[in-house]
């Protein structure tokens, strides 16, 4: 799946602690929570999206420190 | 595990808990700080909660930060190390005296309660529980007094004892009501 506001395909990181994350445009959302429903992957938004310089609002999504990253980037992978 | 080996354990482990404590407090205030040079750059961001729908602009954010780090974060981190010295000290008296169990030969059971004990270091960490439940509520000099009569160690000074108990004074001012201390 692509960065509508980037153009650069969607990233799970893994940076930090506290489980893998995405960082996506608040525009994507529901449709990037649609897909990891229909996969079963478990997730919840992180409640604060942050515009940068008066660019689109980013969201975050958080799969929890047991969540398998690959996996997640795996199903975003599918989708064009 | 021999009880000098569980002291051992005991000490890094908490150690290892003020340090992570303090870690917390000076990363999160170079975090503020990093926000503060994000703004001084001339950089702008809104932060929106779509569960309230409140938004917070920078410049608003970095006036909070200044009372989150002088305050909010002051407190919560002097308080955790209240609470990591509290569990330190029960802990410590909890590996000595289940080692050292006759130093409570004096204390009663009640019958049942040996009953319901699957055996008898059960019945031991009952007592020892009570005990120490009891002396949680006792004054720090309290603490230390029983320390004393209990392993003999000789330390700390009466002088460490005062600041230990001031801060935790401190720290139990910081924990009550607004209200209540507005009453003092």
């Amino acid at each position: 799946m692509t960065d509508t506001t980037t153009q650069q395909p969607l990233r799970v990181s893994t940076e930090g602690t506290a489980g893998p994350y995405l960082m996506l445009p608040v525009s994507q959302l529901d449709e990037v929570r649609r897909l990891l429903d229909s996969r079963g992957i478990r997730h919840w938004v992180k409640e604060n999206v942050i515009s940068l310089d008066g660019a689109p609002e980013i969201a975050v999504i958080e799969f929890g420190r047991s969540a398998d990253a690959a996996a997640v980037q795996a199903v975003l992978d599918s989708v064009q | 595990m021999a009880l000098a080996d569980d002291l051992r354990a005991l000490r890094d482990r908490v150690l290892a808990d003020l340090n992570a404590a303090h870690d917390y407090y000076t990363d999160t205030k170079i975090a503020w700080d990093l926000v503060h040079q994000v703004i001084a750059a001339g950089h702008t961001f809104s932060i929106r909660n779509t569960t309230t729908g409140s938004v917070t602009t920078q410049a608003e954010l970095a006036g909070k930060a200044l009372g989150y780090v002088a305050e909010q974060l002051a407190e919560a981190t002097f308080q955790q190390f209240i609470s990591i010295f509290e569990n330190f000290f029960l802990d410590f008296l909890r590996l000595w005296l289940l080692r050292y169990p006759q130093s409570l030969s004096g204390r009663k059971v009640d019958f049942q309660a040996i009953l319901d004990a699957p055996d008898k270091d059960a019945i031991m960490r009952l007592v020892v529980d009570r005990e120490l439940t009891e002396l949680f509520y006792d004054r720090p000099t309290g603490w230390f007094r029983y320390l004393e009569h209990k392993v003999k160690l000789g330390c700390p000074t009466p002088d460490e004892i005062e600041r230990i108990a001031e801060a935790k004074a401190s720290r139990d001012v910081l924990v009550q009501p607004r209200s209540r201390q507005q009453a003092l």
